[in-house]
């Protein structure tokens, strides 16, 4: 357990340097790591060493780089879980301040345990009518504390099991579980951590903890769990207005829904081999996107009623292109929409990966996702098969790139009712 | 199986780019500064303390990739040298010598 005087004088920016040296780890071994294996690799196997001994070294050269990927991916994840930690105490620490600051300006004292004592003053024991007023002051201020203890608690639980986890993965053989797993787990822990400082007090509570937080902290909880604050008592009217976005698409609503079905089983959307598009199509339209043209219309986003036949659903014309491939999605909501670039990416944008052609021409836009998060600048994204929720795209594209994947990204923001 | 073959300037200089990069990535395991200071800063808290042992344990694991990385490096080198001894030998034998003029 975290105590008040521990968050109170915890060194934030120490474990942003913590956060920030696991992620210098990732980043060079990850460097070597493209070193062996674009340029060393391709050297001795180009028949510079040839016969058993050429071959057996060119076998342990790779089980190097193997290893040195895991090593680099499980250095991605503990900088993840520490950046993630980094925020849920930053943000903790600050309403922590600013209660106690609160309860200074207004003479409550706060013992060394977090406990907000009522004001030694005459008026405190002799006016009736002060004192009540001043138990209800108290009783606020002794939410807000608490609260922040709480959440810098639980944040610190959570992370304390998965640095646990990731203590014990030295053993891993496996690069795709190391990313898919190990990191995938770690970006969504990360978010999870900046979620859990949001209190779920009366509006009272709450609008006092926002109002405590520095403009800083606020903008990060607005781009990493604007669902955690869209619906809460307490947020002001405008910043709550600004996260659902212009019209009847709710944007957080659109994040919080696609996390919250990323592994849906057998969903109702599941039609096809693979349903990445789908998906979004189904998060759109749960957030309130409204279908657009219809079944004789070549510029349309709809599906139809599905009757239950697979055959029939999957070849009858019950849905538009737009609503099922990457491809016509793409072309549907930039024409219905704008492109933003990555660093412009909010959550409730989607995002494409399209493999250019070798001609120049025309690539092949194979996939897209929901950004459901961003957090220090990097984008968030939550897909249904293959499965991911909040992972992080500055951590799966330079893996993506060492396979010999060059695809560019584009994020295009939905427009509601077109 | 592949015939043998080798161009010992390649391998060599592969050689000693393992050398080089295991020397460098036993480097990156040694430098963990922040994250001791860190942890000692915060020894009451949870997560330091489980970071410290996540540190300790990728830290000799990352040292160990080091090493092994150099230590293929020094195979390359003695697989270079074995093969020119060896070249230097079938060619002595093939011109006749029953030695390595010099052995």
């Amino acid at each position: 357990m975290v105590s008040m005087a521990q968050l109170r004088d915890l060194d934030v920016a120490a474990w942003q340097t913590g956060a920030d040296e696991w992620r210098a780890r990732y980043t060079n071994l990850l460097s070597t790591v493209t070193y062996l294996h674009e340029d060393l690799d391709p050297r001795v196997s180009a028949g510079a060493w040839t016969g058993p001994a050429g071959d057996a070294a060119i076998a342990h050269l790779r089980g190097v780089i193997n290893g040195l990927e895991i090593d680099a991916l499980e250095c991605q994840a503990v900088s993840l879980v520490l950046s993630g930690l980094t925020h849920a105490f930053r943000i903790s620490q600050n309403s922590l301040r600013s209660a106690l600051g609160a309860a200074r300006l207004d003479d409550f004292p706060v013992t060394g345990d977090g406990l907000v004592q009522l004001p030694d003053t005459s008026m405190a024991r002799h006016d009736p009518e002060f004192a009540e007023s001043a138990r209800v002051q108290r009783d606020r201020l002794q939410k807000l504390v608490q609260q922040a203890v709480d959440a810098a608690t639980l944040a610190d639980r959570k992370a304390y099991e998965m640095l646990d986890h990731l203590s014990q993965q030295t053993f891993q053989t496996d690069a795709g579980a190391a990313l898919n797993e190990d990191v995938g787990m770690a970006s969504k822990l990360e978010v999870d951590l900046i979620a859990a400082t949001v209190p779920d007090g009366g509006p009272d509570e709450v609008a006092a903890w926002w109002a405590g937080l520095p403009p800083e902290d606020q903008q990060t909880l607005r781009m990493a769990v604007p669902w955690a604050l869209e619906n809460l008592p307490g947020i002001p009217a405008d910043v709550r207005s600004a996260l659902h976005g212009g019209g009847s698409y709710d944007r957080a609503a659109a994040s919080k829904w696609a996390i919250d079905h990323w592994n849906d089983a057998e969903a109702s959307y599941d039609i096809f081999e693979n349903n990445c598009t789908n998906f979004v199509s189904a998060t759109l339209a749960e957030a309130g996107m409204k279908e657009q043209g219809g079944y004789w219309s070549d510029d349309s986003w709809w599906e139809g009623p599905q009757t239950g036949n697979r055959w029939l659903d999957l070849h009858g014309g019950s849905r538009s292109a737009s609503w099922a491939q990457a491809f016509q999605s793409y072309e549907f909501w930039r024409a219905h929409g704008t492109e933003v670039t990555a660093e412009q990416a909010q959550p409730g944008d989607i995002i494409y990966w399209e493999t250019p052609a070798a001609d120049g021409g025309p690539g092949d836009v194979h996939h897209s996702a929901m950004v459901t998060a961003v957090v220090d600048g990097d984008l968030r994204y939550t897909q249904h098969n293959i499965d991911q929720v909040n992972a992080s795209l500055g951590a799966r594209a330079p893996i993506g790139a060492l396979g010999g994947g060059h695809d560019v990204v584009h994020v295009v923001r939905p427009e509601s009712d077109g | 199986m592949s015939d043998l073959h080798m161009e010992p300037d390649v391998v060599e200089r592969c050689g000693d780019r393992l050398t080089e990069t295991g020397g460098a990535v036993a480097a990156q395991a040694r430098s963990f500064t922040g994250t001791r200071a860190l942890t000692a800063a915060h020894s009451g808290i949870s997560s330091a303390l489980t970071l410290d042992f996540c540190r300790r344990n990728w830290s000799d694991r990352i040292d160990g990739h080091g090493t092994e990385t150099s230590v293929l490096g020094d195979g390359f080198h003695y697989a270079v040298r074995e093969y020119l001894v060896a070249d230097a030998r079938h060619a002595a034998l093939l011109r006749g010598h029953s030695r390595v003029p010099g052995e």
